[in-house]
């Protein structure tokens, strides 16, 4: 599979801008296929966690309304040098994680 | 001749009311089948969905009972919230959408579609190193207000804007 995470954190001026796109389908389980007329099962990204070393920076529980491939951008305030961790949980338990240095 | 041939019409228009009458009862008993697993599905969506959040914020129909689910029924507009949202979205699939927030203290982000099947899109739970802002993609069904909740203290704030959905998304 495609790398799952792009993420990316830069540090200006004591306020770390990080920006995320995730690689996930989002199905909201309200779609139906056109063929079949069947609904789509939903499967989406329900948390993801944003943590800097043991401690939590941001915590997102998200729904099946956030587009395909969600797009997550945030500042928070922090320093140059330190590692930033990304987790995310979809609706079917399937899990990825990715690390940056804020640069 | 004549009665031959009324004979073989009769038994030819017998033969085919007793086999589409069959057929009717295959394709009831097919519809039957078919509504069966469709009936077990929203359990199985609400289970699933209950699972992961715990809360009934995302099971929320309406806008009322996502308010009233987040706690922000009496939510105040503030002026240290602004909602960064397109006037007008080409495709509801990729709405932008982001909240950046003044507020001391803010320990709750929430995105909520007006119109949207299941209104609230996402909340966030802050840490006090956030620095007040917070971007996202989300779909939306149709045009309506979409709805920035910033909870600061034992109060939530808003700031809405109305987006206008040419293509929706949902």
């Amino acid at each position: 599979m495609a790398k799952k995470i792009k993420f990316r954190a830069k540090e200006k001026g004591g306020i770390v801008t990080v920006k995320a796109i995730l690689n996930h389908v989002m199905e909201s389980g309200r779609r139906k296929d056109k063929e079949s007329g069947k609904v789509i099962p939903a499967h989406y990204i329900k948390t993801v966690t944003l943590k800097i070393g043991d401690k939590t920076v941001l915590t997102g529980n998200w729904s099946g309304s956030i587009s395909k491939n969600p797009y997550l951008s945030f500042k928070y305030k922090g320093a140059k040098g330190e590692t930033l961790k990304l987790d995310w949980v979809d609706s079917k338990g399937e899990t990825a994680t990715a690390e940056t240095e804020i640069k | 001749m004549m009665q031959r041939r009324n004979f073989v019409k009769g038994t030819i228009a017998a033969s085919i009311a007793a086999s589409t009458g069959l057929l009717s009862s295959q394709l009831l008993a097919e519809d039957a089948a078919k509504a069966a697993p469709a009936a077990a599905e929203p359990e199985a969506k609400a289970t699933a969905a209950a699972e992961g959040t715990g809360s009934p914020i995302f099971d929320a129909e309406n806008l009322e009972d996502a308010l009233k689910a987040l706690g922000a029924e009496a939510a105040e507009a503030s002026d240290k919230i602004t909602l960064i949202a397109p006037d007008v979205a080409e495709n509801g699939a990729v709405v932008p959408v982001s909240i950046e927030s003044t507020l001391e203290g803010a320990t709750q982000f929430a995105f909520v579609a007006e119109n949207n099947a299941r209104p609230v899109a996402a909340t966030f739970d802050l840490s006090p190193e956030m620095a007040g802002f917070i971007g996202i993609r989300m779909r939306m069904g149709k045009t309506g207000k979409v709805i920035a909740l910033v909870t600061a203290g034992d109060k939530v704030y808003k700031a809405e804007k109305n987006v206008k959905v040419t293509a929706g998304g949902c």
